[in-house]
């Protein structure tokens, strides 16, 4: 289990992380959502021991992770600009991390090359940089960690190497009960891989829940009223966003599905139906109230 | 809990030598040309025959300059090669997120440069002592020094490197911080002195101290590692250079070896730095967070300070002792305002970004009243040096520079109680004489000047250095509390005419003085015109019969007449009385061997020594008309054509 508590991280008086707060639970692939600049890469900096925070603790299974190499043998790292070295191939990388890591698989690495059909003599910085992101998931996978930390892990990488990468992945999860931590903006392909789901924003995390429990817990109702009216609706509602086009009406609950269609009764409506949210509508809407209301943009 | 593996890792060090191969082969390659190649390509020369000697002195040469060069420059190389991903963000982020401790990473990397460099040296040092072993000339203390040499110099100037690339976040930066801090304390020093000895009345700037060389590890190791070449010894202590060198030694391994060890501290400190340096510094000029401000003001001293009293000087045109408040009004704005430049260029390094000036005003007030405050110490003398001459019985000894343009041009040495009281005399004339010296324009030709430099050597080992340019005029000689009286008695006190008598630099042991012959050179005036000019070589014998009649001179106090203005070449002068009555001009110089003289840095060809030379130092002397047992022992042995004086 990975835990966050309370970290607090100043940049030339900057609060990059301001009191970050989570729990990512053992075997979980955990999705970090958050708009530019929330603190998401800063988080995962000090994750992976690069970054020592101000205040707070980090721990992995209660040991924090700062200078402790043993805990940073059991994770591997892919961060949006993962290092190599300039003169490298793919095969002395490979080296580079087996010297590392005690556990680097060099059988799996003789497997994946199949998977990733790049030539491991080839120099990296001579590789594109899907290729590139190729090598890095490539190293990561055979350092066999108990801990995957992503960095926007698929970006550069077409439609079927994201499919094989994320399904090397919830093949470790399944097989070896590794902790997958993912930050990524790309929320549809979250939503199909995450079963853990925590919302950051302005150095803090806001929400954490499952994706389950975050589905069931904010709903989009459409509603349809006999006049073109405002209707008033029951004020024991937390309503994340409203709009109307002439008399149908869609609403934004924060609850569950159930115990609102039955408040909703009250207000009588011609038709009513719940429709269940995206990742990303729920993103956009729950950081609603933290200013980041999507706002229409006139050109 | 760490383990050993935390501290080394293998596969790293062996990667850090894949990538950084070519400065490896580069630095080896040099060293061969200098050592191996070299002694081959000479060895090898059949027009030259080398001795045992003089290939143990070259291989002990590449540890001096040579050595210290390129240790110096290399260090510096491998520190960037070896920690240049402290400068680059990605690298950084890399390297640290593996699992491995700061002090492994620190502990690899810098065991990787060293293994390069010792390595190379190793090599080197090693065909050097084949080569030399094939050709008969091998020399296990020249091999054994040279290397020890060499490596501690590479220890040092590595460490010191690393240090200051530890420090900053940009590659560039760490070369700069590592150059400028090799030079910065005899630099400031320089700066420092330069501007007390305009500004501070009676501030010795004579001569260029190695005060602060240790400071300056290039500075300091050029000037002391030396290789010496052994002389056999007589008994009395004295070199016996007809027999040939005996040897070769190194002189200054110690200061290599306390650099050596200052090298490991700064090592230490540098892996210290590192534990603390955070990752997200890379990328800054100074990577280290409590240093940010000691580089901010360092820089604004430092620019104030060179900048300052340059744009000064340009601007001012401030001559070397240009007391004035004017002057000192003038500089102490020419430094504020440089002060000023390299605050902010400090602040726009340091922030990355030129707008700086809103944010940091209230630094740059704080230099602003810092130099206000060092400009008005000054005149005011808050300190009291400037009117501080010590109590006579805390004076154990003095020495001075007397430099006019009369006849007393040399430096003296007083012991005795009256002596010293008279130079304590002169010294307040010349404090009294602030207002006339300070208001003197010296861009304007003044008609006589003196240099008066004072070494008071206090009872408890105190050195008190005063330093004084005069502008003098001969009238002055009537009032008793002028300088020029003051300083006119005190060079016609006993002591200092002796010294005067005897030239003033004899060597420091007189027993080990063998007088081995002369020169007299006489011209003759008549009626205040040149009638015929007479010299003359004196044998030993003459020149010895000569120095007996100079010092008999000096036992009866046959004192000579001295003059701070100008004599004519009679040795008359107006404005003192006539030193010969007859119109002649009377020198002499005697010829000496110092026994007890020590080469210091003989090259190899001094091993063609000469036997035959018979001296290596001699002193001048200007007979006066006082000196009578020296004039009449020349007369004597019809030397001069003189009339015999009693």
């Amino acid at each position: 289990m990975i835990e966050v508590r309370s970290v607090i991280k100043t940049f030339d008086g900057f609060r990059a992380l301001d009191g970050a707060t989570l729990t990512v639970p053992k075997g979980a692939i955990y999705g970090l959502v958050g708009p530019n600049g929330a603190g998401k890469t800063t988080l995962l900096r000090h994750l992976t021991g690069v970054y020592r925070q101000d205040s707070g603790e980090i721990t992995f299974e209660g040991v924090p992770v700062w200078e402790n190499s043993y805990v940073k043998a059991s994770i591997a790292s892919i961060p949006d600009d993962w290092h190599y070295f300039m003169q490298s191939s793919v095969r002395d990388m490979m080296k580079y991390y087996r010297g590392f890591y005690p556990r680097f698989d060099s059988a799996r690495y003789e497997k994946l090359k199949e998977v990733f059909a790049i030539d491991e003599k080839h120099m990296i910085r001579r590789l594109s940089k899907g290729q590139q992101k190729q090598v890095a998931f490539w190293l990561a996978m055979c350092c066999m960690p108990d801990y995957l930390l992503l960095d926007e892990p698929v970006d550069g990488l077409d439609p079927v190497m994201r499919r094989q990468v994320w399904s090397l992945i919830m093949q470790d999860v399944a097989e070896n009960g590794t902790t997958v931590l993912v930050s990524s903006h790309n929320l549809r392909e979250l939503e199909d891989v995450c079963d853990h789901v925590g919302v950051m924003n302005k150095g803090k995390v806001l929400l954490e829940r499952s994706l389950s429990e975050l589905q069931d817990n904010t709903v989009k109702m459409q509603l349809v009223f006999d006049s073109d009216e405002e209707p008033q609706l029951p004020a024991e509602l937390t309503v994340l966003h409203r709009s109307h086009v002439g008399r149908v009406h869609t609403v934004i609950f924060r609850g569950n599905a159930k115990t609102i269609t039955e408040r909703l009764k009250m207000c009588s409506p011609l038709f009513m139906e719940a429709i269940p949210l995206t990742l990303e509508e729920i993103f956009i809407y729950e950081l609603g109230g933290e200013d980041y209301a999507v706002r229409e943009i006139v050109l | 809990m760490p383990s050993v593996k935390s501290y080394f890792n293998r596969e790293l060090f062996c990667g850090t030598l894949r990538r950084t191969w070519p400065l490896w082969a580069a630095y080896t390659f040099v060293w061969l040309l200098l050592l191996p190649v070299k002694l081959f390509t000479d060895l090898n020369d059949r027009h030259v025959v080398y001795s045992r000697l003089s290939v143990a002195y070259e291989l002990l040469n590449s540890s001096d300059s040579t050595g210290v060069a390129m240790a110096a420059v290399f260090g510096i190389f491998f520190a960037m090669a070896m920690f240049a991903y402290l400068t680059n963000p990605r690298a950084t982020n890399g390297i640290h997120a593996m699992p491995i401790r700061r002090e492994g990473l620190f502990l690899t990397h810098y065991a990787a440069g060293l293994f390069c460099q010792v390595t190379a040296l190793l090599v080197s040092f090693a065909l050097s002592a084949l080569i030399t072993a094939a050709f008969g000339v091998f020399d296990f203390y020249s091999v054994g020094a040279g290397l020890l040499a060499n490596l501690l110099l590479v220890l040092f100037f590595y460490s010191f490197g690393v240090l200051c690339m530890i420090c900053t976040g940009q590659v560039l930066a760490g070369a700069v911080f590592y150059g400028i801090l090799n030079f910065l304390a005899v630099g400031m020093n320089a700066l420092l002195t330069t501007f007390a000895g305009n500004f501070l009345y009676g501030y010795d700037n004579r001569f260029f101290t190695f005060s602060a060389a240790p400071l300056s590890p290039v500075v300091n190791i050029f000037h002391r590692l030396h290789a010496h070449i052994l002389w056999p010894q007589t008994q009395d202590g004295g070199n016996v250079r007809d027999s040939g060198p005996i040897g070769v030694v190194l002189d200054g391994l110690d200061v290599v070896a306390v650099y050596a060890a200052v090298g490991l501290v700064l090592a230490t400190l540098a892996l210290l730095l590192y534990r603390t340096r955070k990752s997200e510094m890379t990328g800054n000029t100074v990577a280290i967070t409590w240093l940010r401000p000691v580089f901010k003001y360092g820089v604004s001293l430092c620019s104030a300070f060179s900048l300052g009293q340059l744009l000064s000087y340009f601007v001012f045109q401030l001559t070397e002792s240009a007391y004035t408040v004017g002057a000192l009004v003038g500089t102490i704005l020419c430094m504020i305002l440089s002060g000023l430049i390299g605050y902010y260029a400090a602040e726009m390094l340091l922030k990355k970004s030129f707008r700086v000036f809103r944010a940091s005003w209230k630094g740059a007030l704080a230099t602003v009243i810092v130099f206000v405050l060092v400009g008005i110490s000054f005149p005011l003398d808050l300190t009291g040096y400037q009117s501080y001459v010590p109590e006579q019985d805390e004076i154990e000894r003095a020495r001075i520079d007397l430099y006019s343009d009369g006849n007393i041009n040399d430096h003296f040495e007083l012991t005795e109680s009256e002596s010293i009281a008279l130079l304590r005399d002169a010294h307040y004339a010349c404090i009294l004489d602030k207002p006339r010296q300070t208001s003197v324009n010296r861009q304007e030709p003044q008609e006589y000047y003196c240099h008066f430099g004072i070494d008071y050597i206090l009872t408890d080992g105190t050195l008190v250095s005063r330093c004084y340019d005069l502008a003098l005029t001969p009238e002055m000689l009537t009032d008793p509390s002028s300088p020029e009286s003051a300083l006119t008695k005190l060079a016609e006190c006993t002591e200092i005419t002796q010294q005067r008598i005897l030239g003033g630099r004899l060597p420091s042991n007189p027993e080990s003085m063998r007088i081995t012959g002369g020169y007299i050179d006489c011209s003759y005036y008549r009626g205040g015109e040149f009638d015929r000019n007479e010299d003359a070589e004196l044998d030993a014998i003459q020149a010895n019969n000569v120095f007996i009649a100079l010092m008999q001179d000096c036992v009866e106090g046959n004192i000579a007449n001295a003059t701070l203005f100008e004599e004519n070449e009679q040795g008359t002068e107006p404005t003192t009385k006539p030193a010969f009555p007859d119109e002649y001009y009377l020198n002499l110089e005697l010829w000496y061997y110092d026994a007890s003289d020590t080469p210091h840095t003989a090259a190899v060809e001094t091993y063609k020594y000469d036997a035959t030379v018979e001296y290596n130092a001699s002193f001048y002397t200007r007979v006066t008309p006082e000196m009578t047992a020296t004039l009449n022992t020349l007369r004597a042995m019809n030397l001069i054509d003189i009339p015999l004086y009693k």
